[in-house]
């Protein structure tokens, strides 16, 4: 039961945050109508959202040294796209998460595919992973930046080594949290271990690792800010620094908001490539 | 192995049905150090396209002897044979319906019936429309696109025992297959087993907690006791065959029904 309930349960933490089709479940799909609610809903939030900021900005309870009127923001992010600022600073960001992000997931699906079919590596290795992890690899920052140097690699390590870990995990649960009669089934088939792992394990790991895949993007794009904070010639991170010191806060929150959107675009392709990878099975 | 390249030769053709031998069988488990005796000193001969079935209390380890016989678990004393080979690890010609339907979550119900054929790397479309077959006979006709979640626990259960017969096996081991169906559902699904059976040969261990099931089915009854588990008494089904519906309403079938369950009410009586 173990094994169903997880990737359920996370399944429908996912479809709480987007319209997320699990894949043909009729018992899943929601009414008739529940869409366009929830569409037309979403609209209302947001219209309240930017009047609640702009009517704050109005009110002058803020300083505007740290909130810009949405209008401004709108002004100056489309200015920036103009001028080119944003597109070079922008592009070196996603590069750095992406690079990171895929070094991570790569890594943690070999190490968790060793760890989970062997259990005596892992029980010596995994405290030193746990341990490494409850450990704030943000406040090492400055130190891979010495070690690495200004350019590209400090700030992949950066991401890569955040977004390792959700992953690790779930490929391990995934991987090894088979119920005892699957086993038996596979074992009566006579299975060999390399068809017990193309189809039982590997596909039963996809539910567990793919709602990993959108922490570990986040958490990707966190190091990459992070190791631009500390040092850089270039990013959104590094930007943000910026303006921050020269007081222009639109524009700080006009590369918040550009980088809000790269993130919604890395959720929607990884919920396509998830769909694609579930029909393809 | 002399049986498994046999199959392989002409797996359309009916295999010969299996004999089972099981001679002076105990199995104990440890569970956080204590031991748990499910089966002692049990006998059980089992002829080539018999259909016996195992009945008792719960917990007197039938499933424990099913599993025994699958090579899923090693006795701890004792033998268990298959055509004369003493089995040590799960047999090629043997179709086993658990328990529980153990259904995989991201296949179809069709791709689920067909796991053993890739499994067996036999991809010929033939064996898929025999796999339809099967559905179609377990009353499952148009939900070969469905999601286990899409189905009903009964449902799972036929889907399970599809699986277990799209192999073509010459030795089923079928662990309470129709426990969560309804009565007529049951009573059809008994009905198609047997039409089966006769069709296609077989030897059957039929695991249930329905007498009328089991005296409807079986050329012989197992009567099981509970702790330590072993065979009280094997009671044999005179009734004559083919088997059909109008047997449910044949006094023989009730003196028959009316016999198994005071050896059973023996057993259990015996087993205190
Ligand atoms: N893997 C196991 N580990 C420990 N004990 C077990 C295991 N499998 C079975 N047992 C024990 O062996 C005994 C027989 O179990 P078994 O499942 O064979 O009974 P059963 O006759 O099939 O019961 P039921 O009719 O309820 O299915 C029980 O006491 C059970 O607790
Ligand atoms: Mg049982």
């Amino acid at each position: 039961m173990k094994t169903q309930a997880a990737p359920g349960k996370q399944d429908q933490d996912l479809s709480s945050l987007g319209a997320l089709d699990q894949g043909g479940g009729a018992l899943r799909r929601r009414p008739d109508g529940a869409g366009l609610k929830s569409a037309v809903l979403a609209v209302l939030i947001f219209v309240a959202i930017i009047a609640g900021w702009q009517l704050t900005a109005d009110s002058g309870l803020v300083s505007p040294l740290i909130l810009a009127p949405p209008g401004e923001v709108v002004q100056v992010l489309f200015q920036l796209a103009v001028d080119g600022t944003l597109w070079p600073n922008l592009a070196a960001t996603i590069q750095e998460t992406l690079l990171g992000f895929v070094l991570a997931v790569v890594a943690a699906v070999v190490v968790g595919s060793v760890f989970s079919f062997s259990p005596i590596l892992r029980n010596a290795v995994y405290p030193f992973i746990l341990a490494s992890q409850t450990f704030p690899k943000v406040a090492i920052a400055p130190l891979i930046v010495a070690a690495m140097g200004y350019g590209l690699a400090p700030k992949v390590t950066l991401a890569a080594l955040l977004a390792f870990f959700p992953v690790l995990t779930n490929t391990i649960a995934g991987l090894t949290e088979v119920s005892e009669d699957e086993v038996s089934l596979f074992r009566a088939l006579r299975a060999s271990r390399w068809q017990e792992l193309r189809y039982l394990r590997i596909p039963n790991s996809l539910a567990f690792i793919f709602p990993a895949l959108n922490s570990a993007a986040v958490l990707a794009l966190i190091g990459a800010i992070v190791g631009e904070f500390v040092a850089a010639r270039e990013g959104v991170g590094y930007a943000i620094a910026q303006y921050t010191v020269t007081g222009e806060v639109a524009a700080t929150y006009a590369m918040l908001i550009a980088l809000s959107v790269f993130g919604l675009l890395v959720y929607g392709v990884l919920s396509l490539a998830e769909r694609l990878v579930r029909r393809a099975k | 192995m002399a049986i498994a390249t046999g199959r392989q030769a002409d797996k359309d053709a009916a295999p010969r049905p299996a004999a089972i031998g099981i001679r002076d069988v105990s199995k104990s488990f440890t569970r956080r150090g204590a031991a748990v005796q499910a089966l002692e000193h049990t006998e059980l001969d089992i002829a080539p396209g018999e259909f016996v079935s195992l009945i008792g209390p719960s917990g007197c380890g039938k499933s424990t002897l099913l599993k025994l016989v699958a090579g899923l678990l090693e006795p701890t004393t004792g033998s268990v044979t298959v055509d004369g080979r003493e089995v040590t690890e799960p047999l090629p010609q043997v179709g086993v319906a658990f328990q529980k339907p153990t259904l995989l979550r991201w296949r179809t119900v069709l791709d689920n019936v067909c796991l053993p054929l890739v499994i067996d790397g036999d991809r010929r479309p033939e064996s898929r429309e025999h796999a339809k077959r099967l559905l179609e006979m377990m009353g499952l006709a148009g939900f070969e696109k469905h999601y286990p979640r899409e189905l009903s626990g009964g449902m799972e259960q036929r889907v399970s025992i599809a699986r277990s017969l799209v192999n073509r096996p010459s030795l089923l081991l079928m662990d309470e297959p129709f426990g969560a169906l309804d009565e007529f559902t049951r009573e059809d699904l008994n009905d198609e087993l047997l039409g089966m059976w006769q069709r296609e040969p077989k030897t059957v261990v039929f695991v249930t907690h329905s007498i009328s099931e089991a005296v409807f089915l079986s050329d012989r009854i197992v009567v099981m006791s509970a702790r330590p588990g072993r065979v009280h008494a094997t009671v044999p089904v005179p009734l004559p065959r083919p088997r059909g519906r109008e047997l449910r309403d044949d006094p023989e079938f009730y003196e028959a029904i009316r016999h198994v369950r005071s050896v059973l009410d023996e057993a259990k009586g015996g087993g205190r």
